[in-house]
């Protein structure tokens, strides 16, 4: 008796045009399940999140989330986009209450909620700045914290600590796992840092662009918290640039 | 480039009144040496003398200056506010729904090319001659703006903000309202500051229709009784009006919008 | 399959649209026995063509118009360009006249008229041709103005490592860059132009559309040739829109990489 898959995409294909992005992609992700997409840049990894939220529409196939067609209105998701996406007219706190404000949760709760982020990304002091007013960092931290409010069951993240610097970087990168573990969520993280895939997942899966397909699931079942100095961790990461390189 | 760093800021209050100071000090000159016949042009101090004379004097118009100004600002008051009032979503309106778009661009495109004066005669015979035709041109003249700038600043709404929405479950509403609306509004502003220089811009022809009062009417009995002090007084009453009224507008943008300008 | 169906109900409420427009004019005008109806109008437009107002035909009037807007804009352009390079590049100069044409500058074009009358006369082109001007010329000289002086420093910066003086920098980066802004200017001052070009003919002209329009108001009312005269300076004002349009985008090729 095998449980149902918090994701299931069936045979996705997506076409631009005659440009065939993606071609015949399968897969389940487990319920709870803390899931790396590595590939170069370019390989429609984005396209492929887009799919998965119904962003875009796949031109043959199927999403399932929960075994029902995925609907961000139904279900409690949260994307981080790559691209800076804060709003700009909110301060840092309603930036945050932002999503919550859409699910119409409770006022005390959101409260609740906030204080807890602001705390948890470090911002509680800029807590009525704009973003404007802040470095590109902190939006980018206001935007997770925005996600993170969320608890959400399943989080899509699209490269989101690309533009950080690497102390900011380890900071979040324990952040997510920290969620993660409190909330049971289900975590599609996209990235093009290796170390940075073999650092957060269970398990790896390895896009070829043009199209893309994927390559190769890739268990990860060293024990949290994770060493990157570990000779286990460098050998999974030389694994796994080795079979990226040879495409 | 062509910037001024080396220059002291004396130096650059002093260039700023030259100016000022050599193009009042010609005008009153060319009158005083009588270059230029008083039937044509008047000095700045006798504009003065005309406000401060107005102010009581009801000769040539009928009104004083205070009377005719209140009228005037009435009357773009009415015009502008209406058009603001229906022009900015029905914008909103247009840029953010595909249906309501294609309803209402065809109609927006006919109508848009229309100089305001055009309407005049036909909204005589449908309004008649009175506050409400005068009003209804300013409301025409204001409108066209409003929609534009609405329209175009929520279409400029960033994809990646909707789709943040989208993703937390948003609704079409929500998504207007919480995403659209926000965009929009500096360019909003924008429009409806223009829409404002449009309405006081046509004043002056809107008060073309048999008006009785108005600095329009004062104006153009200034022509008639050939009173150029009249005339030059009712151009400058206008133009400090309407520049006052912009910067009141552009501080109200300020406050509303305290996310623009930080850095 | 849906795809094509979903544009055919989009093309059938623009077509809606258009329809009802003509219906509430309709009815309007079965309602106001003075307002003329869209047929009235049409018919309206060929009585006009047998029978001229004044011995002139429509095409001496749509002509007259063009005329006045198109060298009024030519002046204005030229002028405004020039003025506005002026305040962009020389800082004295801009310090010494931006107060004045700033004091200028919130009087509006049609508040001119009277002391432009008082000045060159009632009759003959030449308060015309000035009150456009004036119409026209405002917008193009801070549309310029502005897009000179906020031209991304990058550019310049890019342009003085290459060895470009002050003059090749305007002709070969600022201009350039400030086109589309020019163009801007161009349009809005060309709808203030149109409504100028109708205030000083409705005021005094023996010919032109801004004729036509007030001639509809002597005696008893002529709605009817308003709307002649309103359709014919939509389709001016829009022709005169549409050529610009043409050669800014034979003027900068590049803006149609930003159209989606």
């Amino acid at each position: 008796m095998t449980e149902q898959p918090k994701v299931s995409a069936q045979r996705l294909t997506k076409k631009f045009g005659d440009l065939l992005v993606l071609n015949d992609v399968s897969f389940d992700i487990k319920k709870g399940e803390f899931v790396c997409l590595v590939g170069p840049t370019g390989c429609g990894k984005t396209t492929f999140l887009n799919l998965l939220v119904k962003l875009t529409e796949p031109t043959s196939g199927n999403v399932l989330i929960d075994g029902v067609p995925a609907d961000p209105q139904k279900h409690n998701m949260s994307f981080v986009f790559q691209e800076p996406s804060t709003f700009p007219w909110l301060t840092v706190e309603d930036n945050i209450k932002f999503n919550l404000e859409i699910k119409k949760i409770e006022k005390q709760e959101i409260q609740k909620r906030t204080e807890h982020i602001l705390e948890m990304i470090g911002l509680t002091e800029q807590r009525n700045a704009y973003p404007g007013q802040l470095s590109v960092s902190a939006e980018q931290r206001i935007v997770i914290g925005r996600s993170f409010a969320m608890y959400p069951d399943l989080l899509l993240m699209d490269e989101p600590y690309g533009q950080m610097d690497i102390k900011l970087r380890y900071y979040l990168e324990d952040a997510v796992l920290k969620l993660w573990r409190e909330t049971e969520s289900t975590i599609i993280f996209i990235t093009h840092n290796i170390e940075e895939a073999v650092y957060l997942s269970q398990r790896c899966l390895i896009m070829t662009p043009k199209p893309t397909t994927i390559k190769a699931s890739i268990e990860n079942p060293l024990p949290y918290p994770r060493n990157v100095s570990a000779p286990e961790f460098i050998k999974l990461r030389e694994q796994i640039t080795d079979m990226i390189k040879w495409w | 480039m062509y910037n001024e760093k080396t220059r002291s800021v004396g130096m650059k209050v002093f260039l700023n009144v030259s100016g000022l100071l050599m193009f009042f000090g010609i005008w009153e000159l060319v009158v005083a040496l009588g270059l230029i016949s008083e039937k044509k042009l008047v000095a700045p101090s006798a504009i003065f003398m005309t406000f401060i004379d107005k102010l009581t004097n009801v000769v040539p118009d009928g009104n004083t200056i205070i009377v005719h100004t209140l009228t005037s600002l009435e009357l773009v008051l009415i015009g502008f506010v209406l058009s603001c009032l229906i022009g900015v979503p029905l914008g909103l309106l247009m840029g953010f729904f595909k249906p309501a778009n294609r309803f209402f661009t065809p109609i927006f495109e006919i109508i848009r090319p229309i100089p305001p004066l055009a309407w005049i005669p036909i909204v005589i015979v449908v309004l008649g001659i009175g506050i409400q035709a005068e009003a209804f041109i300013i409301f025409v003249a204001a409108f066209v703006p409003c929609v534009i700038n609405s329209y175009t600043g929520i279409q400029a709404t960033s994809k990646t903000l909707l789709d943040v929405a989208k993703t937390a479950g948003a609704s079409k509403t929500q998504l207007f309202f919480k995403v659209g609306i926000p965009s929009a509004l500096p360019m909003v502003f924008t429009g409806i500051k223009i829409s404002f220089g449009s309405a006081w811009a046509t004043l002056v022809a809107a008060e073309m229709i048999a008006s009785t009062v108005g600095l329009g009417f004062m104006i153009q009995q200034g022509r008639n009784a050939v009173r150029p002090d009249i005339v030059l007084l009712g151009m400058s009453v206008i133009g400090l009006i309407g520049a006052a009224l912009t910067g009141l507008l552009s501080i109200l943008e300020k406050k509303a919008l305290p996310w623009r300008n930080l850095k | 399959m849906s795809k094509v169906k979903k544009i055919d109900v989009y093309y059938i409420l623009s077509i809606l649209s258009v329809l009802l427009l003509l219906a509430v004019w309709w009815a309007a005008s079965a309602v106001n026995e003075s307002l003329a109806s869209p047929g009235q109008t049409v018919e309206r437009f060929f009585r006009l063509i047998e029978n001229p107002i004044m011995g002139k035909p429509v095409s001496v009037h749509i002509l007259a118009s063009m005329r006045r807007i198109l060298v009024a804009f030519f002046a204005a352009s030229v002028a405004g360009v020039g003025l506005g390079v002026c305040f962009g590049i020389f800082p004295t100069f801009r310090r010494m006249f931006w107060p004045v044409f700033s004091i200028l500058r919130p009087v509006p074009p049609l508040a001119w008229i009277p002391i432009v009358i008082l000045w060159f006369g009632v009759i003959g082109d030449t308060s015309k041709y000035i009150i456009i001007f004036i119409g026209i010329i405002m917008a193009i000289v801070i549309n310029t103005y502005a897009s000179i002086s906020e031209t991304d420093p990058l550019f310049l910066k890019a342009a003085k490592t290459l060895g470009a003086n002050r003059w090749q920098t305007l002709v070969h980066v600022t201009l350039p860059n400030s086109i589309p802004a020019i163009f801007a200017g161009m349009k809005t001052g060309l709808s203030t132009g149109w409504m100028s070009v109708v205030a000083a003919e409705m005021i005094a002209a023996k010919e032109g559309i801004g004729f036509l329009i007030n001639m509809s108001m002597k005696t008893t009312p002529d709605t009817a040739l308003d709307f002649v005269g309103i359709v014919l300076v939509a389709l001016c004002s829009s022709l005169v829109s549409f050529v610009l349009s043409v050669i800014e985008r034979k003027l900068c090729p590049w803006l149609e990489l930003d159209v989606k």
